[in-house]
Formats: structure tokens, sequence, C-alpha cells
């Protein structure tokens, strides 16, 4: 069994908004092993960015609150460490990509600057030294040396996009998070960088929890796939068990049924009807009840249970009885 | 037949409900803002004393009759607020002063702003040649100091409260022009303008309906801000005689007129001072509230 | 043809003064969009895809060329006769959050239009009408007090919806219509434009960078690069038998959800170079591996293969 590089154990997150608590993630489990790839698939509000924000400890802290759970990193808690010690990880044992490759550079330095800022900020290597380790790592992304004095708004999308990813891994993270990293970019520029952090990880033997809304990206690039859907995992398996397994959450299920297939021409889609539920007044029983075609009588009053076969964890009720049988 | 009827009824119920509705829901949000109430409270009790100012004190025996025995007295039981340098009382003169000072503030403001709107909008919206030729002039307005130019107007038109309204709206219309511009260059190519193009609205309802009323927030900030700045404007242009003349009362003239005074008789100026400060703050409470109130967006 | 032409563009072209030179965003493009059917528009941001949308409803004057709508050319129309017409042609945004005035409730944005151009002139008949659209587009009635932004993404963009539908059009633009949506409010989103387009015989010009969204809802597909068309054909065509080297790494870039028939793929070099005064040739060139010293110099123009499917390529399209 190889080393468990990340353990996410029933964490749950509340936000204060007004007189109402956000029952942003409700008691997910996640656990990844080194050089594995997990992708964290869901739509907007299902809690994947605060799922990724409490591994680094980013909360907003007048307003995210941790109510329970554990987050283990290489086997020690994130979420009893002092401020000091979660900064040294910060950026050089965990780092993040954002969506946004705009946003997350500083318009006012130049790539090198801001590059060589990051490794200063977790080594004492001279001037040389950074600057070596600055030219290898655009090298890796493909931006070439020439460039590195320029600006961010002197690069395309797709481009900056390259410097965001050689800032998160220049310092050479054992645990990489990235947050929608190709969402904001064309079809082709997605492919090449797709392709690019592929290749980086293979190299650097980096783990990565990949937060997506795309199940195509998420073919691509992982090794497991956590469904999540009200600050739940309601799927959670293996590549092939989400893909190709025949037992599925039903929101899992709509969420296939949902994208255009390239391959078929069926004229009609099979969205999932309805919305997300309020996450200040989540129901009893079941997440998913209101828009789930397979809706029975205990959805509406008993809290599913995870059904389990090996690595395969879905939480439905349709699936109870399937447990005990096997 | 009743079915027609029926339905036609709902529409009606229907109706009225919005109406009512959204009405209510600005006052509600309005409510939930202290300052704002308060504000409205004090200028309502303002204004209630600027229209009924002839019932409380008579204007011709006590406002404007000088009384030289009692001159420059200190506040007192008989004389409140005291008496100024020919021994007329203050009370009695800032209730008749409210009238002046709170019309010109706001009716100023009110005409400035309609004219910065309008002319704003158009430069703002349409761009190009209209927009070089409006700018070039409010530039040329704006280049010259705004009490210069009242000075100017106010000397050219004759002496008189419709002229020294006419010279202050004229000095403030070109500030509303070019602030109602950039806001308006800065809403004019969002989504929602195209849009309103696409269904094929007129020009006056799209700059009036779907920019300016996205843009109110900074001018209406502006705009009560101002009232007070016109205010102290319409003093000043009193003090020089440009303005009401004496023995009218005004706020503004009055405290200009205490200055000389403000040795022996400091009242003078304060509580004529007060009553312009707590106008101009109530008034920029109001303005504050209602900001929040009309925008949709900040419903809690 | 079987089918009526309902818009037709001849050679328009849109520029853009920037101060550099002209910016080419729509360069000479001829378009056929039959009645009742969708065209899809295809290409990566920055190749003029919304220009030409907005181009084509005139809310873009174009720099030349024409607009042929129903055999009138709308770009010689006079502004009044323009404002006219628009209730014919519509537009649905890409935002959600930025198309719809955020100080009008969903009841006035959708009535605006109706009474604004007189389609009815009775206010409670509008009011009904309104009611009735929002019916049609799947919005609680409850909701016809709310502002946009009370909504979430996906009801936005149906009020986007029942505002163009307020006019009663013939042809409607998709600007990327749902790429802001999540993917189960997409699909919603889609399916309801396609009930509408079957229910009302729309007809739809579909603008989007999204290829499986595209061939799922168009009858005929344009590739756009660099303000110009490279390829047009069937929908199923463009599919299965894409020519043009670019409609192919295209294809090839969108990640499969099959995990057992994962494809090689063909990873584009570089990046989309600048639409400022283009040389003439092929604007892929620089990026393509298969061009040739004849791929530039010249204009190419879009040869038929065969059958309805056209490429423009100097190596290919022979």
């Amino acid at each position: 069994m190889s080393e468990k590089i990340l353990e996410i154990d029933n964490l749950t997150v509340r936000y204060k908004s007004g007189n109402a608590d956000v029952h942003a993630v409700n008691g997910i489990s996640i656990s990844l092993e080194k050089g594995k790839t997990v992708g964290i698939v869901g739509e907007t509000g299902a809690g994947k960015t605060t799922t990724s924000l409490s591994i680094m400890n980013l909360l907003p802290e007048r307003t995210g609150r941790i109510d329970s759970g554990t987050i283990k990193f290489k086997g020690k808690e994130i979420l009893d460490m002092d401020y000091e010690t979660i900064r040294s990880i910060r950026g050089k044992e965990i780092s993040m990509i954002f969506q946004d490759p705009m946003t997350s550079l500083n318009p006012i330095f130049t790539v090198h600057e801001q590059l060589s800022e990051a490794v200063r900020m977790h080594s004492n290597l001279s001037k040389e030294d950074i600057d070596t380790k600055v030219k290898n790592v655009l090298n890796m992304v493909g931006i070439s040396e020439n460039r590195m004095n320029n600006f961010p708004h002197e690069f395309s999308g797709g481009m900056k996009q390259r410097v965001v990813i050689a800032m998160a891994l220049i310092n050479e993270p054992e645990l990489l998070i990235a947050d929608e990293p190709t969402t904001a970019l064309d079809v082709t520029i997605q492919a090449q960088v797709l392709d690019l952090m592929k290749n980086l990880k293979r190299a650097l033997n980096t783990s990565m929890i990949l937060i997506t809304h795309d199940l195509g990206v998420v073919s691509e690039m992982c090794d497991e796939v956590a469904i999540m859907y009200a600050g739940q995992i309601v799927e959670y398996g293996s590549l092939r068990d989400i893909y190709k397994g025949d037992k599925h959450h039903p929101y899992t299920v709509g969420l296939f049924g949902s994208i255009p297939n390239i391959k078929d021409k069926s004229k009609r889609l099979k969205p999932i009807s309805g919305l997300l539920p309020d996450p200040t007044k989540l129901p009893v029983g079941c997440y998913f009840q209101d828009r789930c075609p397979h809706v029975m009588d205990k959805c509406r009053t008993i809290h599913p249970k995870y059904y389990i076969n090996d690595n395969h964890k879905i939480l439905c009720h349709l699936f109870e009885e399937d447990k005990h049988g096997q | 037949m009743t079915n027609k009827k029926n339905k036609k009824n709902k529409n009606k119920v229907l109706k009225e409900e919005k109406k009512t509705s959204q009405l209510k829901e600005i006052w509600f949000r309005l409510k939930k803002n202290k300052l704002a109430v308060m504000g409205l409270i004090i200028l309502l009790i303002l204004i209630l004393i600027a229209i009924f100012a002839d019932l409380i004190v008579d204007y011709d025996n006590v406002v404007v009759k000088t009384n030289m025995p009692e001159r420059l007295q200190p506040p007192s039981g008989k004389h409140w607020f005291g008496t100024d340098e020919f021994g007329r009382d203050i009370l009695a003169r800032i209730i008749h002063g409210s009238r002046v000072s709170l019309s010109i503030g706001v009716i100023v403001v009110a005409i400035s702003v309609f004219f910065g709107c309008l002319l704003g909008g158009i430069a703002g919206y349409y761009g190009g040649m209209i927009d070089n030729v409006i700018m070039r002039i409010a530039d040329i307005f704006l280049a010259i100091p705004a009490i210069l130019l009242t000075i100017t107007i106010v000397a050219a038109l004759g002496i008189g409260m419709t002229n020294l309204l006419i010279a202050l709206v004229i000095a403030n219309i070109p500030g509303y022009t070019r602030l109602v511009r950039a806001v308006v260059l800065s809403v004019k190519d969002v989504e929602y303008v195209e849009a309103a193009r696409a269904i094929g609205l007129r020009d006056g309802r799209i700059i009036f309906k779907h920019v300016i009323a996205n843009c109110m927030a900074p001018i209406l900030v502006n705009a009560t801000m101002s009232i007070a700045g016109t205010i102290l404007s319409a003093a000043g242009l009193s003090f020089i005689g440009l303005g009401i003349q004496p023995p009218n009362p005004e706020w503004g003239a009055m405290l200009s007129g205490g200055r000389q005074f403000l040795r022996v008789a400091p009242h003078m100026v304060i509580f004529p001072g007060i009553f312009i400060i707590i106008a101009v703050l109530m008034i920029n409470f109001v303005g504050d509230g209602l900001r929040d109130a009309l925008d949709p967006k900040l419903k809690d | 043809m079987d089918n009526k032409i309902l818009i037709k563009t001849k050679n328009l072209k849109k520029y853009f003064k920037t101060s550099a030179g002209n910016l080419h965003a729509v360069d000479n493009i001829n378009l056929n969009i039959y009645k009742g059917q969708t065209l899809g528009v295809v290409g990566e941001s920055g190749c003029g895809k919304s220009t030409l949308g907005r181009t084509v409803l005139r809310l873009l004057e174009p720099t030349s060329g024409s607009v042929i709508y129903d055999g009138k050319d709308i770009i010689k129309l006079s502004s009044n006769k323009m404002r006219k017409m628009r209730s014919k042609m519509q537009i649905i945004f890409q935002d959600p959050y930025a198309s719809l005035n955020p100080r009008m409730s969903v009841s006035e944005i959708i009535m605006e239009p109706i009474t604004f151009n007189k389609i009815i002139t009775d206010k409670k008949e509008a009011y009904k009408r309104t009611l009735e659209l929002m019916d049609i587009v799947g919005l609680a009635k409850r909701l016809r007090n709310s502002y946009p932004h009370e909504l979430d993404g996906g009801r936005r963009q149906r009020i986007g919806i029942a505002r163009a539908l307020a006019l009663n059009p013939e042809f409607i633009i998709c600007d990327e219509p749902v790429s802001a949506l999540d993917v189960s409010i997409q699909a919603q989103i889609l399916n309801l434009l396609m009930d509408l387009q079957e229910d009302m015989g729309l007809t739809y010009m579909f603008i989007t960078h999204d290829l499986s969204v595209v061939k799922h809802i168009s009858d005929e597909i344009v590739v756009m690069y660099l303000g110009k068309v490279i390829e047009r054909a069937k929908s199923d065509e463009l599919f299965e038998n894409p020519i043009h080297p670019y409609t192919k790494a295209l294809l090839s870039a969108i990640p499969v959800i099959d995990i057992d028939n994962k494809r090689e793929r063909e990873i584009l070099k570089g990046e989309v170079v600048s639409p400022i005064e283009p040389k003439p040739g092929c604007r892929f060139a620089p990026r393509c591996k298969y061009a040739v010293p004849a791929c530039s110099g010249k204009e190419l123009d879009l040869v038929e293969i065969n059958n309805g499917h056209f490429v423009s390529c100097e190596v290919f399209g022979r």
C-alpha cells in the first residue's frame, strides 16, 4: 500500500450569512495516495471550492467555520497547525492553481519577479540558484526565457495559465490543488494545458486534486472521482467505477445525461430537473430528493448511508438492500 | 362572460399588488436605515416650518422690523436665539429664512441634475462629435471659478431671487454633465443596454431607463452633497449683495452678516450655522438611505 | 435547396480601428441561414463569432457588405425602419448576469418590448402576455416581481429568452447562451431552445465555442478562425469527416468522456495570431503542420468538396 498524502475525514464546513448558516460542506471524506489524481466534480454551489480552501486552511476567517472533521497532510493534522507552520506549507508542499489566470497574477510585477518571490518565500537559495530554478520551470511549462521579464498582461490567456502553473510547481509541491484550471481557456489551449499538467505530474510525481465541472477533463486526468452534490460526496470511486460501473447515484446519471455527446445524436438531452436545494435550509433525508426520478418515501425522512463496494461508494437508498445481499 | 370578468379582475389584482409591493419594498428598506429615517423626520419638520412660517411668526413686525433697543442681545427667555445688530429675533429670522434657503438648495440642484443627466447622457451615450461639443462647452464653464461665474450671470441678468436661481443652475450644470457622462460611459457597454437596443427601444428610453437609472447612486450622492454647497453659494452671493436683499432673511446671508459681530455676539453666527449644518447633514442621510433603498441588489 | 433562405450575408466585413491598424474581426463572410433551421457558428475566443452575430443584427454597423433578410438588405434601412425590423430578429446573450437591467423586475423586463413596440397596446393584455411568456419558458408566476440578481443563472437565462420571444421573432441569434451555466442547467436551456424552435418554427444562429453543444443543436455548422469561415458543412458531416486541419485539431481537443476509447490527441502548437492587419493567405498557416508556401500570399475561397461541404484550405481543399 502506497503512502497516503492527504486524508480528509468527515469534514463539515459552515459559512455564516446574516442570520442563517450556509451548509457548504457536509461530512466529506477523501483519501489521496501519492502520485494519484482525484477529481472533484460538481456544479456551482456543490462545495468544491470550499473543500479546497479548507485544505489550505484559507477559509474566510470571519464567516467560514470548520465544524468537525480532520484533514491530515502526510499524517499531520492541518487544522491544528499554527499560522507559521501552515504558511510554510502553503506554496511549498501544497500549492494551488486558480480558475482565472487573469486575476491570479499580480499585474505590476514581471513574471520573473513573481516566480522568484515564490521561491524566496520558502528557501534561502542564492540569487543565481533562484534564477536557474525560474528558468527551469519556465522551460518546463514551455515559456521561452526571453519572455520572463514581461508583465502578465503581455501574455495571452493560455500563456498566463502556464505562468500560473509554473508558479504552483516551482517549489515542487507534493500536493497540487487545481480549481477549474482550464475553464477559462479555449478548447485547443485547454488541450495544451491539460497535456502539460499530465506530463509535469508524471515527471514530479505530484499528487493532485482536480476540481472541475467537466466530466471530459476528469476522464483525461484523474484516477479517482468524487461527485459532489450539496456539500456531500454522493458517489466516489475509481474512474472506471464512475464512467463504466453499473450502479450509480441518480445525480451522477443526471450529470452524464446532461452532456451532449458527440458520438451519438439523440435529439433531446436528459437533464436533471429543478435546482440545488437552499444550502441554508437543507431538507430532511436525502438532499437530492426533490430532483430525483427514483425518490421513495424514506428518502424524505431518512438520510441515506453509503453503499460500499470495494472503493466504490454511493450515498443513496436505492442500493442499501444490495449491500446486505453481497 | 363571467369567466372573462374574473380573469380581468385577477389581472388587476396582480398589477396592483405589484405596484404597491414595489413602493412598499423601497419604503421597507429605507425604514431599516435609522439615520435615513431620522433625516427624513427632521427634514419634514424643517419643511413644515418653512411652509407654515407665516403662522408661526409675524413677518413684518418681527422678522424685518428693526428694534434698536434690543440689538445684539444674547439668547434669553424672550429671544431664544438672541437678536441681531438691528434687534431682530434670530429664531424668527431662521424660521422665515428656511423658506429661501431650503428652496434654493433643492430647486437649484433638482434642475441642474435634470439638465446634467440630459446633456451628460447624450454626450456619454452617443459619443463622437456631440460628445465633443457638449464637453468642450462644459469645460469652458468649468474653467471659470463657479462663484465668479454666478456673480457675472447675476450681474448681467439683474438682482433677484429668480436670477439668482438661474445663475446657480448654470454654474452647477457643467459639473453634473461631466459626472453623468463619466458614469454613463461605464454602463453603456453592458449587455443589457445592447439588449435594449435589440428589442427596438428608442434612444431616449434606453438612456433614461437603462443607462441613467443604473447610474443613480453616484448622481444621488453628489446631488445631496451639493445641496449644501448651493445653500452656501447662495449665502455668499447674498453677502456681497447679489443674492437675497436685506432685510429679507436667508440662513447664509445671516451667517455672513453675523461675521463682523463674531466677538460680541457669536450667537448671530452659531444658530444659522447650526441650521445649515442640520439641514445639509439630514439631506445627506436621506440621500444615502435612498441610494441604498433604490438599489434592488442591496436588499438585506 | 429545398428550403427557403431567411438570412443571407454577402461579403460581410466588420473592421475595428485600433492604434496598430484595422482589426479584421469579421472578414468577408458569406452565410445562408435557412428558415426553421439552426446554423451553428463555432470558433475560439477572438475569432469574431460574436461580432458576426451583432453585425448580422446590425447592433454593430458593418464596414461593408450586406445582410439580406427575407429579400431585403437591412443594412440599407433607415434607423426608424430598422427599429421596426428588430422585432423579427432577436438575440439571447451569453452572460445572464450582464444582460438584464438590475433595476427592473422580471415582469418589467419581459413586458418592456411588448408595450414599447406596441405589439399589444392594452396594458392588461400585455401583462397577461408577459405571464404567458414566463409560462412558456418555464418561469414560475411567483417570480414575476423578483429582480434578476435574486435568481440563479438558469432562471436568468430564461428571462432573456422570454424577452427575446416577446416580440414574436422569426430569427434569434443565440450568443453562447449556455456557456455560463452549469451542465444540468445547460441541458435544461438547450432543451427549451429546441422545443421553442419546434413549436414556433424559429430560425437560430447559434454561436458557441462548445463543440458538443453545437453538434447537438445545429443543422449546419460553420467553423471560424480569425474572422474567416474556414469550413462549412452539415452538422453530422463536419463531425464525421472534418477536412480543414484546424477543424480536425478543434475536434480532437474535446476531452472525451469515453474512457475506453482514448484517441491520440492532436495538440496544436502556438496560439492564435493577431487579427490586426493580417497578411493575405490562410490565417491558420502559422500553426498548421501541413502548411506549404502556397498557403500564404493569396486569399483563399471556400471550395465545395462534396455535397454542401465547403472548405478553404490550400492543401486539403482541392
